[in-house]
């Protein structure tokens, strides 16, 4: 009898961590994959990464003085998609500010970011509209800002570049 | 034995679950290797999306402390340098240059001059034109009809080229003006528009 209560409790005990590691892997994906990016910008959520690079390669490239401007040739997406792959940031190197827009040339506005300190941006772009099929001539606004509380705005820069919708 | 079998088969899904997670790890480390949330986009053969070239651009337009002349009989210009580089361009197919133009944040087709406002009044402006060396070796760049994205400033189609500009100004805009009309703190932005293009 006794016996048969210990196997018992056993596995209670077993079964109960069984169910707590399921749970912590359960919770574990879900905030990896699934969970939706919760930093708001102008009312569209975005990502924004904080160890955000260029990607510049050449070793020993020493700062000069200015602000680093990242320059696009092509983005791609699918009609329809609601996200546009295209790494848009402040390159870490700066000592400003940026607000980003993505925009058409006509002026439609598909995306603006908060404020991107130096060495934050993101990769995927939370589009404010979908596209239909074709080829667009759009940019990324740099509006460049003190980092002071003030936030004043500086030179600012335009990144061309040509939006192929699939 | 049931026992046993119940208990092996809780085991089981313990490790089952453990694995889902540790999978998700490596599916996590094989996109970003150091483990790390850090994201590069790879400028060498860069894809689309990708950051193709990077330039730097002067910070800000600062004429810093302005002069009244005593007479217009000749021009009272203050020069400040600026420079635009091409920090980084690899990979740019034949023929293809990234083309920089230049423009003042306020301007359009109709009224595409470069100023600095006073900060105070905003009707208050002085023009200031931009070159693309020193004055003396040729026009400055916003001389004409500005196109759409800006006057054409320079092209470069390799790391590490540069333009050591001039923005100058002609003191001469303030003369004969009431220092209570003119006195204070000036500001003024270029936008800097680059894209690349096909020669």
């Amino acid at each position: 009898m006794n016996k048969e209560r210990k196997s018992k409790k056993i596995i209670i005990i077993v079964v109960v961590a069984a169910i707590a590691v399921f749970a912590a892997a359960g919770i574990y994906v879900y905030y990896n994959f699934y969970s939706q990016p919760t930093e708001a910008s102008q009312g569209v959520a975005g990502k924004i990464l904080r160890d955000w690079d260029t990607g510049a390669t050449e070793p020993g490239t020493a700062k000069s003085s200015g602000t680093q401007i990242p320059g696009y040739s092509t983005a791609e997406m699918k009609a329809g998609d609601t996200v546009l792959h295209l790494s848009v940031g402040n390159p870490k190197t700066n000592e400003c500010g940026f607000y980003a827009t993505v925009k058409l040339s006509d002026g439609t506005e598909l995306y603006k970011s908060q404020l991107l300190e130096p060495g934050s941006g993101l990769t995927d772009i939370p589009l404010s509209k979908t596209l239909e099929k074709g080829e667009y001539k759009a940019m990324v606004l740099y509006e460049c800002v003190t980092l002071d509380d003030d936030h004043k705005p500086l030179n600012s820069a335009e990144s061309e570049f040509t939006l192929i919708v699939k | 034995m049931k026992t046993k079998s119940i208990l092996a088969l809780a085991l089981a899904l313990s490790l089952s679950a453990a694995a889902v997670v540790s999978a998700s790890a490596a599916t996590l480390t094989n996109t970003s290797p150091d483990g790390s949330a850090e994201v590069t986009a790879r400028i060498e053969g860069a894809g689309p999306g990708e950051v193709s070239y990077i330039i730097t651009i002067p910070d800000k337009v600062d004429f810093g402390v302005l002069t009244q002349p005593s007479d217009t009989t000749s021009d009272h210009f203050k020069d400040v340098s600026y420079t635009v580089t091409a920090t980084e361009i690899n990979n740019l197919p034949e023929n293809n240059w990234v083309s920089v133009r230049v423009k003042d944040e306020n301007a359009d087709l109709e009224n595409d001059q470069f100023y600095i406002t006073q900060t105070t009044s905003p009707n208050t402006k002085l023009t200031y034109d931009v070159y693309e060396g020193l004055p003396d070796e040729g026009q400055a760049v916003n001389t004409g009809d500005m196109s759409e994205n800006g006057y054409l400033l320079t092209a470069f189609n390799t790391t590490g080229q540069k333009i050591d500009g001039t923005l100058r100004l002609n003191q001469n805009q303030i003369y004969g003006k009431s220092l209570d009309e003119i006195a204070g703190d000036y500001s003024g932005h270029m936008v800097f528009h680059s894209s690349i293009i096909t020669v």
